[in-house]
């Protein structure tokens, strides 16, 4: 013999079950238990059309780069015997950069245990160092904290995007032919998923060797199937550099190599702001190539 | 060790400390309120900034050891920081160990294991009246610029030498090169800014642990001919005085005996003394003169530019420029954006290349 109490019972619970929503459920609410944001860890291979002839350009090759005077000097001066140089032979490419000397990434997590809140992704590429990306609101530190190859970096979410801001950077190379960054340089990237491709574009601004902001972009695909490999580094020969390899202003006889061998009008191939816009094509028309 | 001792510190520090995680920028200078910010190195080690010129001290159960007291503008704000410092020391109850190395760290800890665990100087202080800060030991002068040394009377007098057998003297004892006594005699120096022990060789060890490690001397003869590295070998910690200042340009004193090859030579005792962590950073931490705390790879780019600009210098003057014409032909426009104005640097580079009798540039 039924109660009237069980009938009632059964006559709620039946139709949630039907709706196929449980008793815990209901004594616990209804929530959303997931938040919409972008999951930027996991296996990420570079697509090779972000990388390429930027990672082994000729000298004097300063196209596209809002490059100013004391950068071009800088660039001029470089001797590529100075990779030879023990102290530095082992750094890394520089950090906000790394995207765009290959070797694939790899991107974790690291999420508060306790409040599950996402504290920072890390970051690592071939030849770097683990990367930090905070998330949990700290600050900047101040300029005399030390400066790192990765830099400093802080994130937010903007809607799916999300925006790091890196500062504290060593100085280091834009190009490997001696275009170089200031320590004084801050990168602001911005990181955006579509199904298995990640986008990131990086705009650089440096006070001391930049006319204008310099833009570049990169893709990747998630690559589920690999893993990114520890790859060490060992100087080889280990002690002080007994000399710094480099050419003194106007000697060095390279410069104009990369232009002569495209034919470009020198002036192009060496940079500056207004090289990158289309309307220096109506310049170009009239220059003349170099030999 | 530090580690431990620097959470202990009063609050005031404290709020100093995390003070220094938000300030975006800091405007050196010699106003004797200045705003010392104290960022922990590593071990026993950290670095004091915000006075005209970078301090760093070593503190623990021994007393306090000095590399360079700063202006004397600062010497009460320096004197009050560095006794804060000594305070927190006290206030960790960690003993002396023979231990050394990281071995000796229990997992998770910060610095050497003691039984005693952590407790902070408040808390001792309810149970007990605490105990006075750690003495000023010793100081070491890097150079001859009183933006570094000129707080030396002031801060030795307040601190203390022990002599044994239960009698100390007033005034911790100060060092620095022979050429350093030398060039302050010469200058009729006030005796309570000079070295009361000086050393004359290309290193010199101290005889005995210091907080629980080596510390060991290095003479450059670098921007003028008595300047001092010092080497904090368990903290693996090198201050390194004027010999390397990111920030700026080398100032070299031609008339105290400063040369760029000693410049070169000093940043490259650094970069020999130094350990990279990995792939060329991090490892040995390099406490500069004035500017950031650096590494190895800091160093040897630093480097790299006083070379750069040595050889340009060189050139121009093999062509026969006279220094007004080095000066316009701006050898250093590459480099202005991060070092600063560089007349003075260019003018003691020639006077130092042109002196009759140089023979040791390239």
């Amino acid at each position: 013999m039924f109660s009237a109490t069980l009938v009632r019972t059964i006559a709620v619970v039946c139709p949630l079950v039907a709706l196929g929503i449980s008793a815990e459920g209901l004594a616990q609410g209804s929530y959303t238990a997931f938040v919409q944001t972008t999951d930027f860890s996991g296996e990420w291979a570079e697509i090779n059309h972000g990388v390429g002839p930027y990672s082994t350009p000729l000298q004097g090759d300063y196209t596209g780069l809002p490059l100013n005077g004391a950068a071009r000097m800088r660039a001029d001066s470089h001797d590529p015997a100075d990779w030879s140089i023990p102290e530095l032979q082992c750094r890394p490419h520089p950090g906000p950069f790394n995207w765009f000397y290959g070797g694939g990434a790899h991107i974790t997590k690291e999420v508060d245990p306790a409040s599950r809140e996402l504290v920072a992704y890390h970051m690592q590429f071939l030849r770097s160092q683990d990367r930090a990306i905070y998330l949990d609101g700290r600050p900047h530190p101040p300029e005399w904290a030390p400066h790192t190859w990765e830099g400093f970096s802080t994130a937010r979410f903007d809607g799916l995007m999300l925006v790091v801001t890196t500062t504290h950077l060593k100085e280091s190379y834009l190009r490997s032919n001696g275009v170089m960054f200031s320590d004084k340089s801050r990168v602001t990237e911005y990181l955006t998923v579509d199904g298995d491709l990640l986008t990131i574009t990086a705009i650089l601004e440096d006070p001391v060797y930049l006319e204008e902001p310099y833009i570049r972009s990169v893709t990747y695909r998630r690559e589920p199937y690999k893993e990114l490999q520890y790859f060490p580094c060992t100087v080889s020969v280990e002690n002080v550099a007994p000399g710094v390899p480099h050419f003194l202003p106007g000697k060095n006889p390279y410069l104009n190599e990369f232009a002569e061998k495209l034919g470009l009008p020198l002036d192009a191939a060496r940079g500056g702001a207004e090289t990158t816009y289309p309307e220096y094509r109506k310049t170009l028309k009239t220059a003349k190539p170099s030999k | 060790m530090i580690a431990r001792s620097l959470a202990v510190l009063p609050t005031a520090t404290l709020i100093g400390v995390a003070g220094t995680l938000v300030t975006a920028s800091l405007t050196y200078g010699q106003d004797a309120d200045a705003d010392l910010r104290v960022l922990p190195v590593r071990g026993n080690v950290v670095m004091i900034v915000g006075a005209a010129s970078n301090l760093t001290v070593s503190v623990g159960v021994d007393g306090v050891f000095l590399v360079d007291p700063g202006s004397a503008a600062l010497a009460d704000t320096v004197l009050a920081k560095v006794r804060e410092i000594g305070l927190g020391a006290v206030g960790a109850p960690a003993r002396m160990t023979t231990c050394v190395g990281p071995q000796c760290y229990a997992p998770g800890s910060a610095g050497p294991y003691t039984p005693y665990g952590w407790a902070n100087p408040a808390y001792n202080a309810v149970i007990s009246s605490p105990a006075p800060a750690r003495p000023i030991r010793w100081i070491v002068q890097t150079t001859f610029d009183r933006d570094h040394i000129g707080a030396t009377g002031k801060l030795a007098a307040a601190g203390r030498t022990f002599l044994g057998l239960g009698k100390a003297d007033p005034g911790a004892t100060v060092f620095g090169h022979e050429n350093l006594l030398r060039r302050m005699g010469q200058l009729n120096a006030p005796p309570d800014l000079r070295p009361t022990e000086t050393y004359d060789r290309e290193t010199y060890k101290l005889s005995q642990y210091v907080n629980g490690e080596g510390i060991q001397l290095y003479h450059a003869a670098a921007v003028t001919d008595g300047d001092t590295l010092v080497h904090f070998r368990f903290s693996d910690v090198i201050s390194a005085g004027d010999v390397y200042a990111p920030d700026r340009y080398p100032a070299i004193d031609v008339d105290k005996g400063g040369s760029v090859q000693g410049v070169i030579d000093g940043l490259n005792t650094i970069i020999d003394v130094a350990f990279p962590e990995y792939r060329s950073q991090g490892g040995t931490m390099i406490v500069p003169g004035h500017g950031r705390l650096s590494d190895t790879a800091d160093v040897a780019i630093y480097r790299n530019m006083v070379v750069i600009v040595r050889d340009r210098v060189l050139d121009l003057i093999a062509q026969g420029k006279s220094l007004e014409q080095i000066k316009a032909a701006r050898p250093t426009l590459d480099f202005d954006g991060m070092y600063g104005s560089p007349g003075p640097f260019i003018e003691a580079v020639y006077r130092d290349l042109t002196r009759v009798g140089r023979t040791d540039h390239r």
